[in-house]
């Protein structure tokens, strides 16, 4: 009779399990709100001088050289095609030979996705599919691996750093979290300064393209190794490797704490 | 004991590296390869349509300077300024408004998630200091709710698996023992029901197909995009790839608008869970295919009797061929705590050979976990350690024999009304969970007591 009673109310309370992650859900959706507020309020006015930047520079040119807006729009939209196809007006490298194709399948199965190569055949998107299928897979699989190894290289330093005094502990989650931080801090601020020499951005924007391309999100607004003449182009995109495994593992640890803090509420609510 | 160890175990010389980094190397050289000849593929697919692309794009320019007679480096110049107005979101047809409300939001919904299309794009040195410190914390959230997303599912089915054999069992006539006293922790109930990795992969895969197919003619029929190109779009959407060669919801207007707008939040959300967690199943069966791999080559099929001198050396180094005679066992408590203290890193230099790690507590998969994949069970971890050549000694071998087979007979009669416990306690690779999460479960001291 009891249990039954129990059975029944507990099928409408959801499960500790449960209401972790609904909770989060409702989080997340909030730091967006939030997130985007603000995006809005630093970004609009500069976006609405590109608008009459541009307008103004379309409307001169018509009138220098004596071009209908109409012909204009055109070959504006002839060079959009173009551009989907990768052609820009600098000269770049070529965007599927060996080396550039080698770079597109590394963002592919890193999920970065720069989208500054594309494929554009019908068999090439087709098969685009079902490669990335297995090759991001096993790219996870790598990063998580990758972080398996890391956090017991960490513990065996740590065991030895304290001198084998106490027995062996496991790592705590905020001292793998501050070392993993330290590390990608220091790749990201070695890979800006390569990047600022060979691609002329500054450091700020070389930094902003590591967290970009490091966390995976890859915009594609700055990409690296594009120039048709680079020196140390391998260099560059070794490094790529290792930082990306680096950041990917920040984030499952942050996950960790986020999810004790979260459990923690729960408990507390439920006592 | 000693003709157990004989029959069943086979001694190899001390490998190299153990192996974890084994597997970890393989892997990286197997990826290395697949990008090795998916580069050779994709390069022959599209490089004519390069060259071809190419060519025309001249021939336009060409056409239009001739027509017009205007100065290419003039003409140069307009197309830079065009670049420079495509990053901050203008093109030739207008398109919605990149920075307002909703556009923002749809901006910070493509970097939380990481698909990062790149059509809206911080242009402001602060927005772009602001993204660095946002991006981290919300990526890291989102990333938690995809991986908790997949263990929703995965505990989801594993109801509905009890719950049929509940309802055959009790169709049968048998009475079926209420086991749903405890209602804290489900876990310890479903326990013996994970369901198997190509079970979920099916189901995974099969919903990631639907909403693929019903995005795509959504997107096909707003955007006049081929069906062909809207399912690519999707793929590239969903597996958070986000080229943004094609990007949905950019134009200006749209009939139903705000439905639209909706639809297509949620399929991106909806689609993004599921080829996420289908990435993570399939991580899994890739992850079990390695160890077979290494296996393979560590064993290398040697069957001798064991050559280790010592006689406290239960050195058994290739449990595959062990694995059938062992069945997973659940060892009572007081062993367990016996086991904890055993498996302290002491340096037991004397008994194992050096290239033996004690201290691997923290690679708890080792080469024939196929059976007991990720096995950071609370108790299931320690079990997976044995099987997976870890030393024990003769003595609690002997122990854990007896007391095992008790455990086994107790758990027999079980069987009969609480389900199948041991088909599938070891079987379905999600002991211990999916993805980073299962990584770090009993690695770091924060995540060893609970769960």
């Amino acid at each position: 009779m009891k249990t039954d009673f129990s059975c029944c109310c507990s099928s409408l309370i959801p499960s500790r399990d449960t209401a972790r992650c609904y909770l989060l859900f409702v989080l997340i959706a909030f730091y967006m709100l939030a997130g985007a507020a603000i995006f809005s309020s630093l970004e609009r006015p500069a976006e609405l001088q590109a608008h009459q930047l541009w307008e103004k520079r379309l409307r001169d040119f018509g009138h220098e050289h004596n071009i209908s807006r109409e012909d204009l729009k055109t070959l504006l939209l002839h060079y959009e095609k173009a551009r989907t196809a990768g052609i820009r007006t600098e000269p770049g490298r070529a965007l599927w030979d060996i080396p550039g194709a080698f770079y597109f399948v590394g963002t592919v199965v890193s999920t970065i996705g720069f989208g500054v190569t594309a494929p554009s055949t019908v068999t090439g998107k087709v098969l685009l599919v079902f490669y990335g299928l297995l090759g991001c897979s096993a790219t996870i699989l790598f990063f998580n691996l990758f972080l398996e190894r890391i956090i017991t290289l960490l513990g065996l330093l740590i065991f030895r750093c304290n001198g084998w005094k106490t027995g062996y502990r496991k790592p705590s989650v905020y001292q793998v979290t501050l070392i993993l931080f330290v590390a990608v801090l220091l790749v990201a601020c070695g890979a800006a300064s390569l990047y600022s020499a060979m691609e002329g951005w500054t450091f700020l924007e070389s930094l902003y393209f590591c967290f970009v391309a490091f966390s995976t999100v890859g915009f594609g607004d700055f990409v690296s190794g594009q120039r048709e003449h680079h020196e140390d182009t391998w260099e560059t995109n070794c490094l790529f490797p290792k930082s990306l495994c680096k950041q990917y593992s920040v984030a499952p640890l942050k996950n960790q704490t986020k999810k004790f803090r979260q459990v923690n509420e729960l408990n507390s609510d439920n006592m | 004991m000693a003709q157990r160890r004989a029959a069943g175990g086979c001694c190899c010389p001390r490998a190299p590296m153990n192996e974890d980094n084994a597997r970890f190397c393989l892997l990286a050289a197997l990826i290395l390869l697949y990008l090795l000849c998916g580069a050779a593929i994709f390069s022959a697919l599209e490089h004519p349509f390069e060259l071809r692309a190419r060519r025309l794009w001249k021939q336009q320019l060409d056409n239009f300077t001739q027509r017009y007679r205007v100065n290419l480096g003039a003409l140069h110049t307009l197309l830079r300024q065009y670049e420079e107005a495509n990053g901050a979101g203008i093109r030739v047809d207008a398109l919605r408004p990149r920075w307002d409300f909703s556009g923002a939001f749809y901006f910070v919904g493509t970097v939380v998630s990481t698909i990062g299309f790149g059509m809206t794009t911080p242009a402001t040195i602060a927005g772009k200091i602001f993204l660095i410190f946002y991006g981290l914390i919300g990526c890291a959230a989102t990333i938690l709710f995809f991986n908790l997303f997949l263990e929703r599912i995965i505990t989801m089915l594993a109801y509905i698996m009890r719950w049929c054999h509940e309802r055959r069992l009790r169709c049968a006539g048998v009475r079926v023992e209420s086991s749903r006293e405890e209602t804290s922790g489900e876990e310890d109930s479903l326990e013996g029901w994970k369901p198997s990795v190509y079970y979920v992969m099916l189901i995974l895969g099969v919903a990631s197909v639907v909403i693929a197919c019903s995005a795509s003619t959504l997107y096909s029929s707003m955007e006049n995009w081929s069906y062909v190109d809207s399912l690519y779009f999707c793929f590239v959407a969903f597996s958070t790839i986000g080229f943004g060669d094609l990007v949905s919801s950019q134009r200006e207007q749209y009939e139903s608008q705000e439905a639209y707008r909706l639809g297509n939040c949620l399929f991106i959300l909806m689609g993004v869970c599921c080829i996420y967690s289908l990435f993570n199943v399939i991580s899994i069966i890739i992850k079990q295919t390695l160890n077979w791999i290494v296996g393979k080559l560590v064993c290398c099929g040697r069957h001798q009797p064991c050559s280790c001198s010592r006689p406290g050396c239960g050195w058994l180094c290739c449990p595959c061929l062990q694995n059938k005679k062992h069945k997973q066992r659940r060892l009572p408590p007081h062993l367990r705590q016996k086991r904890l203290k055993r498996n302290a890193v002491q340096p037991m230099a004397s008994h194992c050979p050096a290239g033996r790690h004690r201290y691997t507590e923290g690679s708890v998969e080792t080469v024939c976990d196929s059976e007991t994949d990720a096995g950071a069970v609370a108790d299931g971890v320690y079990v997976g350690r044995r099987m997976s050549g870890e030393m024990i000694s003769v003595n609690e071998f002997m122990v854990s024999n007896k007391v095992s087979l008790a455990l086994l007979q107790k758990q027999l009669s079980e069987t009969a009304h609480q389900g199948p416990r041991q088909s599938y306690g070891h079987q379905n690779g999600f002991s211990g969970g999916v993805g980073a999460l299962a990584i770090m479960n009993n690695r770091l001291q924060e995540t060893s007591v609970d769960r």
